[in-house]
Parts: structure tokens; sequence; C-alpha cells
């Protein structure tokens, strides 16, 4: 059985730059809706001292995480506890980095790869030299509070479908790189992470959690949950997010997508409205539709899906007075 | 408490994206160790200047679209200096302060630390204290950094 967790992916305490206690960070989730976060100050995880603790008494999982704030780009780990040194790395040398973060069973990330970079915002735009992108696990495609109007966004999603398109299978997520907490606070996106979760347990979530971004299982939202599930026609299995179909025949594929307003239904407002729909590949628009703004399930044929090597649903419409992508999937692979 | 260790430096523009790293023997094993670390400017006031590095940056990372405002590089000022400390002991890293302050105390204590250092026994030998420069935008900076043993009250 997939449960969808919402999940907050980048976040600081006062450890480094932060305002918040990790106390005061996790009530803060909490008061969201979340029901994970990654813990990932800058060049510290001091603040996971009392992680157990912390995770007891508000019933919320944690991920050991760190941003690896360098001069050359930031870059998220998550599913690590032991210190590995960044200051050794040059502008050459992050897979070295990405090596240790995978040998220590955590996977790593590109935070805000777009972000303006030194001197304004030190090493927050991406210029490590990437030799191979298959070992890069993840990227940060939308960040900040509402991720999906701001050009730095819009620019790392283009990279991460240009990726794609190059047949890499890369996981995107949104981060809020959630500094403080404030009443005014505009829209945070939220990663939901779909974990397997037959024993309905909250034990051993945070490695659920990676696992689940490590194979692309997230979809990532400014409200409404937004999932999908491929089938060949004809056929009873489902392939789901972060899932490869292998096609052997010229079988059309059918995708059903699944929109929820119920989950955190409390924290954002879709407004009544048509909303567009559509599954995308490297080929463009498959497939699109006019949906209402409410939970429904919609079966979309592919004809011809061989080649086509990825597809993903998007979901547009207008929330807090912007015309936006509100939500979109990570892909189901077909080879 | 005993003194472990007192420098000072100056760095210009040319050493922003290095590391200093100092490296310094404590003989016996300690109970407390502080930190004071300060540095000295924080802003570049000079406008002109400011705006130069500004407009070169928002060039190279494609944020100087055609069509904006000549005065959007005035969104990005103050041009901030920003040096980082971070601590190993001679058998773990012990932490780092990624803050803005320019003036910052820090402790280590054996069973509690200041935000951003672990806590633990201090072991004696060889520490490392690294100061990692990630933007210096005026034309010179002065740093110094101060280091502190207490030992236990008891002792």
């Amino acid at each position: 059985m997939l449960k969808w967790i919402p999940a907050e992916l980048h976040t600081h305490t006062l450890h480094s730059d932060g305002k918040h206690t990790l106390e005061e960070l996790v009530q803060s989730a909490v008061d969201l809706g979340l029901e994970c976060i990654a813990m990932t100050d800058h060049n510290t995880q001091s603040a996971l001292a009392d992680q157990e603790g912390v995770q007891r008494q508000f019933g919320l999982p944690i991920i050991s995480g760190m941003e690896w704030t360098t001069f050359y780009g930031h870059m998220l780990t998550l599913g690590v506890d032991r210190f590995i040194d960044w200051r050794v790395l040059g502008p050459d040398d992050i897979h070295e980095g990405i090596r240790q973060v995978h040998e220590q069973g955590g996977i790593a990330g590109i935070a805000h790869p777009f972000r303006i970079g030194s001197p304004i915002c030190t090493g927050c735009f991406w210029e490590y030299t990437i030799q191979d992108w298959h070992e890069v696990d993840y990227i940060e495609v939308w960040s900040t509070l509402m991720p999906s109007i701001k050009r730095d966004s819009q620019r790392a999603f283009a990279m991460w479908t240009d990726l794609l398109n190059q047949g890499y299978r890369i996981t995107a997520v949104s981060g809020r790189d959630w500094h403080v907490s404030k009443p005014d606070d505009s829209l945070p996106a939220v990663t939901y992470l779909g974990v397997h979760d037959e024993a309905e347990e909250r034990e051993g979530l945070e490695g659920r959690a990676v696992e689940a971004i490590r194979h692309g299982s997230v979809s990532v939202t400014m409200g409404p949950l937004l999932t999908m599930w491929a089938q060949i026609k004809g056929r009873e299995h489902r392939y789901h997010i972060g899932e490869c179909i292998e096609l052997t025949v010229e079988d059309p594929l059918s995708v059903t997508v699944q929109l929820n307003v119920e989950a955190r239904a409390a924290h954002y407002n879709l407004k009544p409205q048509n909303l567009r729909l559509l599954l995308t590949s490297s080929q463009g628009i498959c497939s699109e539709i006019q949906i209402p703004a409410q939970t429904g399930e919609y079966t979309l044929s592919l004809q011809d899906p061989l080649g086509k090597g990825w597809i993903r649903a998007e979901l547009y419409g207008c929330m807090e007075d912007c015309v936006m992508m509100i939500a979109f999937t990570n892909p189901i692979y077909m080879a | 408490m005993s003194r472990l260790l007192y420098v000072e430096g100056t760095v210009d523009r040319t050493c922003t994206q290095s590391h200093i790293t100092y490296s310094f023997h404590i003989p016996q094993p300690t109970e407390t160790i502080r930190i004071h670390f300060s540095y000295t400017p924080k802003l570049l006031e000079d406008q002109e200047q400011a705006r130069g590095i500004i407009e070169e940056s928002m060039c190279k990372y494609g944020y100087d679209e055609p069509g904006h405002s000549s005065d959007l590089w005035k969104k990005y000022i103050p041009l901030q200096n920003l040096l980082t400390l971070s601590v190993d002991d001679p058998v773990r890293h012990r932490g780092n302060a990624h803050r803005p302050e320019m003036q910052q105390e820090h402790w280590l204590g054996s069973s509690a630390a200041s935000p951003g250092f672990l806590a633990g026994d201090h072991p004696a030998g060889m520490w490392r204290i690294t100061v990692s420069l990630h933007a210096v935008v005026t034309e010179t900076l002065a740093y110094q950094i101060h280091v502190l043993g207490e030992e236990a009250a008891y002792a």
C-alpha cells in the first residue's frame, strides 16, 4: 500500500542561520499539516543532538540531513548522520563528495540551482562540474515560498526536464529553505513522498522517505495532492510514480491521475474553477483535459508510448490570485 | 583558564572562496573550549563598488534580463562579508557556525555546546580551527580568533 506523506525537505535552525530551535521548527511543521521534515542546517548537524527526543515529543519523523553550503553550490544530503568534509572539495570534485554520501547510505540533491550566486548569495548558484548526472539523486526544482511563480524555480524545472529528455532519472522536489516562520508567510509548496506503509508504522519512516526520493516516488504541489499510475491496456499491473514500464509491444497505455483536494485542505485555498490537467513527455503535451477543482480520478490514454522515455502529470490553475503550475508528479519512466 | 590560540589576520578580496586553517596543540584534556571570533567590517559601504560587483554577479548568473530597471542592483545591497568558523578536534569534526554575525562566541563543553557544535570530550592533541571565507567584498577585512581552555572547577 502506497501512502503519500507531506514533507518539507529543506529547513534550518539557530544551529546555523535559522531563527527556530528544532522544537519550534517541528511545531511549525505540525501546524502546517506536514508529517515529515528533513533537517538540513548549513554545514552542521548539531541540531540533531536530540533528534529522537523531538521525534517522540511531536510524533514527526525527522530525516537527518545537511546543506553543504560551499563556495560552488549548495548540496542537500539526506539520510547521512556522519560528517563528510565539504571543505576539501574544489569545483571539479563534487563527485567525490557524492560518492561519500552514497557510501554512507545517503542521497545527494542540488539545492536551488539557479539562485543568484556569490557574493550576493554565497555559493547559491550551482557551479560544480557534473561529470555524470546519473549520480545526482535529486534536484530542488521549486525553492522558497510561492515557488512555482519564481523565475529561479522555472529555470530549475526546465533544467530537470532537459535532463529527463537526455535519459537521466533524477527526482524533483520542492524545498522551502525554511529559516523563519511568520504569521503572514505566503504559501509554501509541499513535497509528497510515496512510501510503502504496510504496517502503518511511523518507525523507520525516515529511511523509507529517503528511499522514496531515491526512487522518484514523489509528487510536488502548492496544495492539492496529484498522483498517477499507469497500466498497459488489458493488464492488471499498476506502475506508480518513479517506476519504469518495460514496454515490449506497442500497446497503448492508460494513465490514471488522481487529484485529492481533501489532504491538507485547511492549509491552502483552491477556489472553484476549471483546472488544466496535462500529461507531458519529452515530446511535449501528450494529453490535456479540463477538470474541476475537486477530488477526482481521470483516466487518460497515451497512444504509441514507445520511445517517450517518461511521462508526468502537471496541473495548472489559479491559486493566491496567480495563474500558475499548481502541482506536478515525478515521472513514470518507459524503457 | 588558559589561552590556547590567539590570531589576528587581514585578508583582501582575493581571499574570497578560500579557507584559512589554524592547527594548534592542546596539551591536556580540557573541560570546556571557548572561542571568540570576530571580523570587521561587515558591509561594503561604497555604493559604486557595490554596484559594480552586483551588476557583474547579475550578469554572470543570468539576472540581467533586458527591460529590467537600471536600479535593480539596489535589491541586493548591502553586500556583506561572510566568514564562518568550523572546529575539528584530533579525532572528529566538532561543528560549524554558519552565521552572519561579525562577532561570535562559541563554546564546547562535555555535555552541551553552543549552537552549531557538538558536545563531548576534548582530547589532547592537535586541534584545527578553519575560517571559511565565503565572501570578502570589502577591499580589506581584519579578523581575530581567541581560543581559551577551561578546566573543570573541581580539578
